[in-house]
Protein backbone atom coordinates (compact mmCIF):
# COMPACT_ATOMS: atom_id res chain seq x y z
CA UNK A 1 0.00 0.00 0.00
CA UNK A 2 3.10 2.42 0.93
CA UNK A 3 4.30 1.63 -2.81
CA UNK A 4 1.22 2.31 -4.25
CA UNK A 5 0.92 6.16 -2.56
CA UNK A 6 4.67 6.40 -3.75
CA UNK A 7 4.26 5.37 -7.19
CA UNK A 8 1.10 7.46 -7.15
CA UNK A 9 3.17 10.60 -5.62
CA UNK A 10 5.80 9.71 -8.60
CA UNK A 11 2.86 10.08 -11.07
CA UNK A 12 1.53 13.03 -9.37
CA UNK A 13 4.56 15.09 -9.48
CA UNK A 14 5.49 14.20 -13.00
CA UNK A 15 8.36 11.58 -11.92
CA UNK A 16 8.89 8.63 -13.94
CA UNK A 17 7.18 5.64 -12.17
CA UNK A 18 7.73 1.92 -13.38
CA UNK A 19 3.66 1.02 -12.50
CA UNK A 20 1.53 3.44 -14.25
CA UNK A 21 -1.00 0.75 -15.66
CA UNK A 22 -1.42 -0.58 -12.52
CA UNK A 23 -2.55 2.68 -10.86
CA UNK A 24 -5.03 3.16 -13.87
CA UNK A 25 -6.49 -0.51 -13.31
CA UNK A 26 -6.75 -0.08 -9.17
CA UNK A 27 -7.76 3.37 -9.21
CA UNK A 28 -10.15 3.28 -12.08
CA UNK A 29 -12.06 0.11 -10.52
CA UNK A 30 -11.97 2.01 -7.32
CA UNK A 31 -13.79 5.16 -8.57
CA UNK A 32 -16.31 2.69 -10.37
CA UNK A 33 -17.18 0.99 -7.93
CA UNK A 34 -18.44 4.13 -5.95
CA UNK A 35 -20.28 5.84 -9.32
CA UNK A 36 -22.06 2.14 -9.46
CA UNK A 37 -23.14 2.27 -5.78
CA UNK A 38 -26.01 4.94 -5.83
CA UNK A 39 -28.58 2.10 -4.73
CA UNK A 40 -26.24 0.61 -2.27
CA UNK A 41 -25.00 -2.79 -2.31
CA UNK A 42 -28.50 -4.64 -1.47
CA UNK A 43 -29.49 -8.02 -3.26
CA UNK A 44 -28.36 -7.72 -7.33
CA UNK A 45 -27.19 -3.76 -6.67
CA UNK A 46 -23.95 -5.26 -5.86
CA UNK A 47 -23.77 -6.71 -9.29
CA UNK A 48 -24.21 -2.78 -10.49
CA UNK A 49 -21.08 -2.25 -8.27
CA UNK A 50 -18.92 -4.80 -9.81
CA UNK A 51 -19.76 -3.58 -12.99
CA UNK A 52 -19.19 -0.15 -12.94
CA UNK A 53 -15.58 -0.76 -10.87
CA UNK A 54 -14.79 -3.22 -14.12
CA UNK A 55 -15.74 -0.58 -16.84
CA UNK A 56 -14.16 2.36 -15.76
CA UNK A 57 -10.00 0.89 -16.07
CA UNK A 58 -11.90 -0.55 -19.61
CA UNK A 59 -12.79 2.88 -20.85
CA UNK A 60 -9.71 4.54 -19.96
CA UNK A 61 -7.50 1.21 -21.05
CA UNK A 62 -9.03 0.45 -24.22
CA UNK A 63 -9.26 4.09 -25.38
CA UNK A 64 -5.66 4.10 -25.11
CA UNK A 65 -5.44 0.70 -26.81
CA UNK A 66 -7.63 1.71 -29.91
CA UNK A 67 -6.07 5.34 -30.44
CA UNK A 68 -2.74 3.96 -29.92
CA UNK A 69 -2.28 2.25 -33.27
CA UNK A 70 -2.79 5.53 -35.35
CA UNK A 71 -1.00 7.46 -32.88
CA UNK A 72 2.05 5.68 -33.39
CA UNK A 73 1.94 5.73 -37.26
CA UNK A 74 1.11 9.31 -36.71
CA UNK A 75 4.83 9.57 -35.14
CA UNK A 76 6.71 7.91 -37.58
CA UNK A 77 5.48 10.18 -40.27
CA UNK A 78 5.79 13.15 -38.59
CA UNK A 79 9.73 11.89 -37.82
CA UNK A 80 9.20 11.62 -34.32
CA UNK A 81 9.25 8.16 -33.79
CA UNK A 82 12.46 7.90 -31.99
CA UNK A 83 10.66 10.10 -29.45
CA UNK A 84 7.81 7.81 -29.19
CA UNK A 85 8.45 5.36 -26.13
CA UNK A 86 8.70 9.23 -24.04
CA UNK A 87 6.05 10.04 -25.48
CA UNK A 88 3.87 7.26 -24.39
CA UNK A 89 4.64 7.47 -20.59
CA UNK A 90 3.61 10.90 -20.80
CA UNK A 91 0.02 9.60 -22.03
CA UNK A 92 -0.19 6.90 -19.22
CA UNK A 93 1.31 8.89 -16.74
CA UNK A 94 -1.65 11.06 -17.64
CA UNK A 95 -3.83 8.02 -17.59
CA UNK A 96 -2.38 7.60 -14.28
CA UNK A 97 -3.12 11.10 -13.25
CA UNK A 98 -6.68 10.94 -14.54
CA UNK A 99 -7.69 7.92 -12.45
CA UNK A 100 -5.72 9.13 -9.62
CA UNK A 101 -7.94 12.83 -9.69
CA UNK A 102 -11.08 10.57 -9.95
CA UNK A 103 -10.37 8.57 -6.73
CA UNK A 104 -9.61 11.78 -4.71
CA UNK A 105 -12.81 12.84 -5.65
CA UNK A 106 -14.58 9.89 -4.59
CA UNK A 107 -15.56 10.93 -1.56
CA UNK A 108 -17.42 13.88 -3.01
CA UNK A 109 -19.44 11.61 -4.87
CA UNK A 110 -20.03 9.11 -1.87
CA UNK A 111 -21.57 12.39 -0.22
CA UNK A 112 -23.55 13.47 -3.24
CA UNK A 113 -25.04 9.78 -3.52
CA UNK A 114 -25.80 10.01 0.74
CA UNK A 115 -27.38 13.18 0.18
CA UNK A 116 -29.04 12.80 -3.26
CA UNK A 117 -30.88 10.15 -4.30
CA UNK A 118 -31.54 12.02 -8.11
CA UNK A 119 -30.27 10.18 -11.01
CA UNK A 120 -30.35 12.80 -13.10
CA UNK A 121 -28.25 15.04 -10.74
CA UNK A 122 -25.84 11.97 -10.29
CA UNK A 123 -25.24 11.66 -13.92
CA UNK A 124 -24.48 15.62 -14.01
CA UNK A 125 -22.53 15.29 -11.15
CA UNK A 126 -20.23 12.58 -12.14
CA UNK A 127 -19.93 13.67 -15.86
CA UNK A 128 -18.54 17.11 -13.72
CA UNK A 129 -15.70 14.86 -11.81
CA UNK A 130 -14.88 13.23 -15.20
CA UNK A 131 -14.56 16.70 -17.04
CA UNK A 132 -12.25 18.40 -13.89
CA UNK A 133 -10.23 14.53 -13.99
CA UNK A 134 -10.08 15.01 -17.55
CA UNK A 135 -8.92 18.87 -17.42
CA UNK A 136 -6.41 17.69 -15.15
CA UNK A 137 -4.89 14.67 -16.45
CA UNK A 138 -4.45 16.83 -19.83
CA UNK A 139 -2.32 18.91 -17.61
CA UNK A 140 -0.21 16.97 -16.90
CA UNK A 141 0.11 15.96 -20.69
CA UNK A 142 1.41 19.12 -21.04
CA UNK A 143 3.59 18.80 -18.55
CA UNK A 144 5.19 15.52 -19.67
CA UNK A 145 5.52 16.58 -23.41
CA UNK A 146 7.09 20.02 -22.60
CA UNK A 147 10.56 18.33 -23.03
CA UNK A 148 9.61 16.90 -26.32
CA UNK A 149 8.22 20.17 -27.52
CA UNK A 150 11.42 21.86 -26.60
CA UNK A 151 13.41 18.80 -28.25
CA UNK A 152 10.70 19.36 -31.83
CA UNK A 153 7.75 21.44 -32.20
CA UNK A 154 5.87 18.84 -34.26
CA UNK A 155 5.26 17.21 -30.87
CA UNK A 156 3.12 20.22 -30.38
CA UNK A 157 0.66 19.01 -33.08
CA UNK A 158 1.09 15.63 -32.20
CA UNK A 159 -0.49 16.21 -28.68
CA UNK A 160 -3.39 18.39 -29.86
CA UNK A 161 -4.37 15.29 -32.69
CA UNK A 162 -3.96 13.18 -29.58
CA UNK A 163 -6.28 15.02 -27.69
CA UNK A 164 -8.51 15.10 -30.44
CA UNK A 165 -8.54 11.43 -31.09
CA UNK A 166 -8.76 9.97 -27.49
CA UNK A 167 -11.78 12.41 -26.85
CA UNK A 168 -13.39 11.14 -30.17
CA UNK A 169 -13.22 7.49 -29.24
CA UNK A 170 -13.63 7.60 -25.00
CA UNK A 171 -16.87 9.47 -26.00
CA UNK A 172 -18.19 6.63 -28.07
CA UNK A 173 -17.32 3.88 -25.76
CA UNK A 174 -18.19 5.73 -23.17
CA UNK A 175 -21.68 6.06 -24.40
CA UNK A 176 -21.21 2.50 -25.37
CA UNK A 177 -20.31 0.97 -22.03
CA UNK A 178 -23.41 2.59 -20.43
CA UNK A 179 -24.58 2.19 -17.52
CA UNK A 180 -21.93 3.29 -15.00
CA UNK A 181 -24.16 4.80 -12.42
CA UNK A 182 -27.12 2.27 -13.27
CA UNK A 183 -31.04 3.57 -12.78
CA UNK A 184 -31.97 2.90 -9.35
CA UNK A 185 -35.43 1.14 -9.81
CA UNK A 186 -34.31 -0.34 -12.97
CA UNK A 187 -33.02 -4.00 -13.37
CA UNK A 188 -28.76 -4.71 -13.00
CA UNK A 189 -27.86 -4.75 -16.90
CA UNK A 190 -24.60 -4.85 -18.01
CA UNK A 191 -24.86 -3.18 -21.13
CA UNK A 192 -27.86 -0.70 -22.43
CA UNK A 193 -30.29 -2.85 -24.27
CA UNK A 194 -31.62 -2.35 -27.65
CA UNK A 195 -30.22 -1.17 -30.94
CA UNK A 196 -26.09 0.59 -30.34
CA UNK A 197 -26.78 3.95 -30.75
CA UNK A 198 -23.86 6.37 -31.77
CA UNK A 199 -23.01 9.55 -29.00
CA UNK A 200 -22.27 11.73 -31.75
CA UNK A 201 -25.80 11.01 -33.33
CA UNK A 202 -27.65 11.28 -30.27
CA UNK A 203 -25.81 14.74 -29.41
CA UNK A 204 -26.95 16.07 -32.90
CA UNK A 205 -30.14 14.44 -32.82
CA UNK A 206 -30.34 16.69 -29.11
CA UNK A 207 -29.16 19.65 -30.34
CA UNK A 208 -31.25 19.48 -33.56
CA UNK A 209 -34.51 18.94 -31.48
CA UNK A 210 -33.53 22.19 -29.26
CA UNK A 211 -33.33 24.38 -32.60
CA UNK A 212 -35.73 23.18 -34.41
CA UNK A 213 -38.43 23.51 -31.05
CA UNK A 214 -37.16 26.80 -30.18
CA UNK A 215 -36.65 28.73 -33.65
CA UNK B 1 8.91 -10.82 -46.32
CA UNK B 2 10.08 -8.90 -43.05
CA UNK B 3 12.09 -7.29 -45.39
CA UNK B 4 9.09 -5.33 -46.90
CA UNK B 5 7.56 -4.28 -43.65
CA UNK B 6 11.28 -2.96 -42.94
CA UNK B 7 10.43 -0.70 -46.67
CA UNK B 8 7.41 -0.17 -44.98
CA UNK B 9 8.81 0.91 -41.68
CA UNK B 10 11.69 3.29 -43.45
CA UNK B 11 8.97 4.91 -46.11
CA UNK B 12 6.99 6.07 -43.07
CA UNK B 13 10.36 7.14 -41.75
CA UNK B 14 11.25 9.01 -44.73
CA UNK B 15 14.40 7.29 -45.23
CA UNK B 16 13.18 6.20 -48.48
CA UNK B 17 12.67 9.40 -49.55
CA UNK B 18 16.44 11.05 -48.12
CA UNK B 19 17.90 13.26 -50.63
CA UNK B 20 20.80 10.87 -51.98
CA UNK B 21 18.07 8.16 -52.65
CA UNK B 22 16.42 11.21 -54.81
CA UNK B 23 19.39 12.30 -56.31
CA UNK B 24 19.67 8.76 -57.81
CA UNK B 25 16.17 9.40 -59.45
CA UNK B 26 14.79 6.54 -57.16
CA UNK B 27 13.25 5.41 -54.21
CA UNK B 28 14.98 2.30 -53.07
CA UNK B 29 11.97 -0.17 -52.15
CA UNK B 30 11.07 -3.48 -53.69
CA UNK B 31 7.97 -2.90 -55.35
CA UNK B 32 6.76 -6.86 -55.29
CA UNK B 33 7.34 -7.25 -51.48
CA UNK B 34 5.35 -3.86 -50.81
CA UNK B 35 2.48 -4.69 -52.89
CA UNK B 36 1.78 -7.81 -50.52
CA UNK B 37 2.32 -5.61 -47.58
CA UNK B 38 -0.12 -3.20 -48.66
CA UNK B 39 -2.75 -5.12 -49.80
CA UNK B 40 -2.71 -7.17 -46.50
CA UNK B 41 -3.14 -3.62 -44.49
CA UNK B 42 -5.81 -2.92 -47.01
CA UNK B 43 -7.60 -5.60 -46.16
CA UNK B 44 -7.30 -5.41 -42.79
CA UNK B 45 -8.66 -1.87 -43.21
CA UNK B 46 -11.43 -3.27 -45.78
CA UNK B 47 -12.66 -6.07 -42.56
CA UNK B 48 -12.90 -3.23 -39.85
CA UNK B 49 -14.95 -1.16 -42.40
CA UNK B 50 -17.08 -4.49 -43.00
CA UNK B 51 -17.66 -4.92 -39.26
CA UNK B 52 -20.83 -2.75 -39.80
CA UNK B 53 -22.44 -5.52 -41.58
CA UNK B 54 -22.07 -7.87 -38.31
CA UNK B 55 -24.40 -6.37 -36.06
CA UNK B 56 -26.95 -4.33 -38.04
CA UNK B 57 -30.35 -5.14 -37.18
CA UNK B 58 -31.49 -7.58 -39.22
CA UNK B 59 -28.66 -10.21 -38.57
CA UNK B 60 -25.11 -10.33 -39.51
CA UNK B 61 -23.99 -10.20 -43.06
CA UNK B 62 -20.50 -12.20 -43.65
CA UNK B 63 -20.72 -11.88 -47.33
CA UNK B 64 -20.60 -7.44 -46.74
CA UNK B 65 -17.31 -8.07 -44.43
CA UNK B 66 -15.80 -10.30 -47.21
CA UNK B 67 -16.65 -7.71 -50.09
CA UNK B 68 -15.16 -5.15 -47.58
CA UNK B 69 -12.32 -6.94 -47.83
CA UNK B 70 -11.76 -7.81 -51.17
CA UNK B 71 -12.83 -4.25 -52.52
CA UNK B 72 -10.76 -1.56 -50.73
CA UNK B 73 -7.19 -3.51 -51.66
CA UNK B 74 -9.05 -3.36 -55.12
CA UNK B 75 -10.32 -0.25 -55.14
CA UNK B 76 -6.41 0.98 -54.84
CA UNK B 77 -4.89 -1.56 -56.99
CA UNK B 78 -7.45 -0.56 -59.72
CA UNK B 79 -6.66 3.38 -59.40
CA UNK B 80 -3.36 2.98 -60.06
CA UNK B 81 -3.73 0.53 -62.87
CA UNK B 82 -6.04 3.07 -64.15
CA UNK B 83 -3.78 6.45 -63.75
CA UNK B 84 -0.55 4.80 -63.97
CA UNK B 85 -0.37 4.77 -67.79
CA UNK B 86 -1.14 7.95 -68.15
CA UNK B 87 1.06 9.51 -64.95
CA UNK B 88 4.07 8.23 -66.94
CA UNK B 89 3.40 9.48 -70.35
CA UNK B 90 2.68 13.03 -69.21
CA UNK B 91 5.11 12.75 -66.46
CA UNK B 92 7.86 12.02 -69.90
CA UNK B 93 6.08 14.87 -71.91
CA UNK B 94 6.88 17.33 -69.23
CA UNK B 95 10.53 15.91 -69.07
CA UNK B 96 10.66 14.46 -65.74
CA UNK B 97 13.90 12.34 -65.19
CA UNK B 98 11.86 9.40 -63.45
CA UNK B 99 11.32 6.37 -65.65
CA UNK B 100 8.54 4.20 -65.34
CA UNK B 101 9.35 1.44 -62.38
CA UNK B 102 10.59 5.01 -60.53
CA UNK B 103 7.35 6.44 -60.88
CA UNK B 104 6.22 3.05 -59.85
CA UNK B 105 8.26 3.08 -56.94
CA UNK B 106 7.09 6.67 -56.12
CA UNK B 107 3.08 6.03 -56.06
CA UNK B 108 3.65 2.61 -54.44
CA UNK B 109 5.73 4.47 -51.62
CA UNK B 110 2.39 6.92 -51.35
CA UNK B 111 0.09 4.46 -51.16
CA UNK B 112 1.83 2.76 -48.23
CA UNK B 113 1.58 6.19 -46.26
CA UNK B 114 -2.31 6.05 -47.72
CA UNK B 115 -2.83 2.60 -46.77
CA UNK B 116 -0.90 2.26 -43.22
CA UNK B 117 -2.70 5.89 -42.03
CA UNK B 118 -6.21 4.02 -43.04
CA UNK B 119 -5.15 0.74 -41.50
CA UNK B 120 -3.70 2.57 -38.17
CA UNK B 121 -7.25 4.13 -37.52
CA UNK B 122 -8.66 1.09 -38.23
CA UNK B 123 -9.23 -0.23 -34.84
CA UNK B 124 -11.04 3.12 -34.75
CA UNK B 125 -13.17 2.33 -37.42
CA UNK B 126 -13.81 -0.71 -36.04
CA UNK B 127 -15.05 -0.31 -32.60
CA UNK B 128 -17.69 2.58 -34.37
CA UNK B 129 -18.46 -0.49 -36.72
CA UNK B 130 -19.70 -2.45 -34.24
CA UNK B 131 -21.04 0.45 -31.59
CA UNK B 132 -23.33 2.21 -33.92
CA UNK B 133 -26.38 1.29 -35.82
CA UNK B 134 -26.45 4.85 -37.81
CA UNK B 135 -25.40 4.25 -41.40
CA UNK B 136 -25.08 7.62 -41.87
CA UNK B 137 -22.36 8.22 -39.25
CA UNK B 138 -20.45 5.39 -40.45
CA UNK B 139 -20.30 6.74 -44.32
CA UNK B 140 -18.84 10.14 -42.83
CA UNK B 141 -16.33 8.57 -40.61
CA UNK B 142 -15.07 6.78 -43.49
CA UNK B 143 -15.06 9.29 -45.96
CA UNK B 144 -13.03 11.64 -42.97
CA UNK B 145 -10.49 8.83 -42.57
CA UNK B 146 -10.06 8.61 -45.61
CA UNK B 147 -9.77 11.75 -46.10
CA UNK B 148 -7.31 12.02 -43.70
CA UNK B 149 -5.26 9.09 -44.71
CA UNK B 150 -5.33 10.83 -48.28
CA UNK B 151 -3.93 13.67 -47.40
CA UNK B 152 -1.22 12.47 -46.17
CA UNK B 153 -0.18 10.50 -49.00
CA UNK B 154 -0.81 13.71 -50.88
CA UNK B 155 1.59 15.32 -48.68
CA UNK B 156 3.93 12.73 -49.33
CA UNK B 157 4.07 12.76 -52.59
CA UNK B 158 4.17 16.63 -52.73
CA UNK B 159 7.30 16.75 -50.02
CA UNK B 160 8.78 14.33 -51.96
CA UNK B 161 8.14 16.19 -55.41
CA UNK B 162 9.41 19.59 -53.54
CA UNK B 163 12.81 18.00 -52.56
CA UNK B 164 13.53 16.60 -56.07
CA UNK B 165 13.21 19.71 -57.69
CA UNK B 166 15.06 21.53 -55.07
CA UNK B 167 18.07 18.94 -55.67
CA UNK B 168 16.97 19.59 -59.44
CA UNK B 169 17.17 23.17 -59.25
CA UNK B 170 20.32 23.30 -56.82
CA UNK B 171 22.22 20.98 -59.96
CA UNK B 172 20.95 23.58 -62.22
CA UNK B 173 22.43 26.42 -60.32
CA UNK B 174 25.51 24.36 -59.50
CA UNK B 175 25.75 23.60 -64.13
CA UNK B 176 25.34 27.63 -64.27
CA UNK B 177 27.76 29.04 -62.14
CA UNK B 178 30.16 26.35 -63.17
CA UNK B 179 29.72 27.46 -66.76
CA UNK B 180 29.92 31.15 -65.90
CA UNK B 181 33.59 30.21 -64.37
CA UNK B 182 34.56 28.65 -67.33
CA UNK B 183 33.62 31.59 -69.33
CA UNK B 184 35.24 33.75 -67.05
CA UNK B 185 38.61 32.02 -66.83
CA UNK B 186 38.67 31.92 -70.77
Amino acid sequence: MNRMFRHADAVLRGRATGRPWGLVVVCGLAYGAVMGSISGLDGDRGWQVAFSAIKVPLLLLATLVLSLPSYFVANTLLGVRADFSEALRAIVASQAGLALILVSLAPMTMVWYATSADYGSAILFNATMFAVASVGAQAMLWRGYRPLIARNPRHRLLLRAWIVIYAFVGIQLGWTLRPFIGVPDSPVTLFRGGPQENAYVVIVRLVAGVILRRP
Amino acid sequence: MIQSWRDLDRILRGEATRLPNLRRGTIEVRVGGLAVVLVVLAMIYGACMGCFALFKPGGADYWQVVASVVKVPALFGLTLAVTLPSLYVFNALVGSRLSLTSVVRLLAAGLAIIVAVLASLGPIVAFFSVSTTNYPFMVLLNVVVFAAAGSMGMMFLLQTRRLGNSWAMRRMLRRRVRSSRSRIRF
